[in-house]
């Protein structure tokens, strides 16, 4: 494995590294986005655990940083962020195209993966798309979820009781909120609202997209997986098209090692069943 | 900023130039970032910290310590030692680039220890420590803590293992590194200390009360390190940012 940090995009202006197996197996490359405004490493380094397992698999991967975030500089062009990171996407496509890839798996955590289940359709060397946590707008009941355990915590109570638990936070933060979003806000907005997140979804099944979606047990994506997508890919996932990790006694960003071993164990055997 | 990597082909360091805009000073810094989480908390005042200091005419190269971020090993193999010889690298690689024969070392709670612990060095001019881990046993135990909270919370009933921290693994023997580090007795030679705080009961960092060259200085801002939205927002202490440039234009070769 060889690990090569570079400078991309026409004004050599964006961060990333490129991890390159010594032996390629013929699977499609992967293209990381950041989580949120997390650095090109990722959440407890997952990025790079993930790129380095894939490259001993013989998977080629590049993780960069979107203008502004990260290593990389900011825009001087006033593309609004969610044309830039169309763009940027692009271009790191082209990176790893210039190497040799024809074929690619966009992914992210969180907001990664909503960026890239909204960019996976518009790029035809796109075949997968990895979709960690992917958020939309969320069901109402989410919050009873979300707490149902926590509420069960002795833990829990004891910050409930002294006021210290975020709950409170939530709760506040919930009374000067806004209207609920729409049932379809604006077309191509990065939070997509329930109907979008399911048409974005829908448009990469006709295309033939495979997906990997991967969850904690107890995130309110997860609830809004199983409400909106479970039914809708049954039919994908028995064909084998779409796949889905659950796991447990984590949370959104994998913290327990274990949690992390089997996410990147999941996520390469996956990449490393498409055919670019 | 550009990034790159150096140092020996068995440990490679990921590392970040910030190349000084206008005319350039002779020392270059090196900054050196903490561990774990806070590390990735950090990234962006760090970032921010290692601009404004190009800004003002120095080279800065941040980095990743090997076993962290983009560096080589999987984390299993960290050592507080292997830290050490990091920054001395990281130091080599700047002498290097600026063709200059001292640097500066800056460096962030556990960051900030292993600058103190390298400086041993006779071409380190300067060092400014930001809220440096001093206790490396208090440090462990907060950790452990934090772990232990995480746990109750995501996996109750599960172990407290020691193999690992908030994501991060945490090998029995760098937990006996960090336990063992105390900077009450690591005074460092240097006439040109800033030892930076941002505690917020006002304190003034107490370390090295004798020391001659040390200069304390408070900052309102928030540990930027422990910022708990981390995937949302990224916490810049402006007034610390500027204090520091401001203090190393002073003082800085």
């Amino acid at each position: 494995m060889n690990e090569q940090a570079l400078l991309f995009g026409p004004g050599k202006s964006l961060a990333a590294v490129v991890s390159e197996p010594a032996k390629p197996s013929g699977a499609p490359a992967l293209i990381l986005l950041n989580a949120g405004v997390l650095h090109h490493v990722g959440p407890n380094r997952l990025h790079v655990r993930l790129a380095r397992e894939l490259a001993s698999r013989g998977v080629l991967s590049l993780r960069f940083d979107l203008s502004g975030l990260g290593d990389s500089r900011s825009r001087a062009d006033g593309t609004p962020f969610a044309e830039a990171v169309a763009t940027e996407a692009r271009e790191a496509m082209d990176v790893l195209a210039a190497r040799g890839a024809t074929s690619f798996v966009l992914g992210g955590l969180c907001s990664g993966a909503d960026n890239a289940l909204r960019l996976a359709a518009a790029d035809p060397r796109v075949v997968g798309a990895l979709l960690v946590e992917p958020m939309s707008v969320p069901l109402s009941g989410f919050l009873v979820y979300s707490y149902r355990k926590k509420l069960l915590s002795p833990a829990s109570w004891w910050r409930l009781l002294t006021g210290k638990s975020e709950l409170f936070d939530t709760l506040r933060a919930r009374r000067v909120q806004a209207p609920p979003a729409p049932a379809v806000a604006e077309a191509g907005s990065l939070v997509p609202s329930r109907a979008e997140f399911v048409a974005r979804v829908d448009a990469l099944v006709r295309r033939g997209v495979a997906l990997y979606f991967a969850y904690s047990s107890e995130s309110p994506a997860y609830v809004n997986y199983r409400s909106l997508l479970k039914e809708r890919l049954a039919g994908e996932v028995s064909a084998g098209r779409a796949r889905v990790l659950v796991v447990t006694r984590t949370d959104h960003v994998f913290t327990p090692l274990e949690a992390q071993r089997t996410l990147v164990a999941g996520i390469a055997d996956w990449i490393g069943s498409l055919r670019g | 900023m550009k990034p790159f990597y150096f140092g020996d082909r068995a440990r490679r360091l990921y590392g970040v130039h910030h190349a000084p805009r206008g005319s350039s000073r002779r020392a270059g810094v090196v900054v050196c970032p903490p561990f774990g989480q806070e590390a990735l908390r950090a990234h962006r005042a760090l970032r921010e910290l290692a601009h404004a200091l190009a800004g003002a005419g120095f080279h800065a190269l941040r980095f990743d310590l090997s076993d962290t971020g983009d560096s080589a090993g999987d984390g299993s193999g960290a050592r507080l030692d292997t830290w050490r010889e990091d920054v001395g690298v990281a130091i080599d690689e700047m002498r290097e680039m600026t063709d200059s024969a001292s640097v500066i070392l800056v460096g962030l709670r556990l960051g900030g220890t292993l600058a103190t612990l390298a400086a041993g060095r006779p071409d380190v001019e300067a060092l400014v420590l930001w809220d440096p881990v001093a206790s490396g046993a208090r440090h462990l135990a907060e950790l452990r803590a934090a772990h232990a909270a995480w746990l109750d919370d995501h996996a109750p009933g599960a172990a407290h293992g020691d193999g690992e921290v908030l994501g991060f693994p945490l090998s029995r023997e760098l937990a006996a590194d960090l336990a063992a580090v105390d900077l009450e007795g690591a005074v460092p030679a240097q006439r040109r200390v800033l030892l930076a705080s941002t505690d917020a009961s006002g304190r003034l960092p107490g370390l090295w009360p004798e020391a001659p060259g040390v200069t304390r200085r408070r900052f309102e801002a928030a540990p930027v390190w422990l910022h708990a939205e981390g995937m949302d927002s990224a916490l810049v202490p402006g007034e610390l940012v500027a204090g520091v440039a401001s203090w190393l234009c002073e003082v800085g070769p």
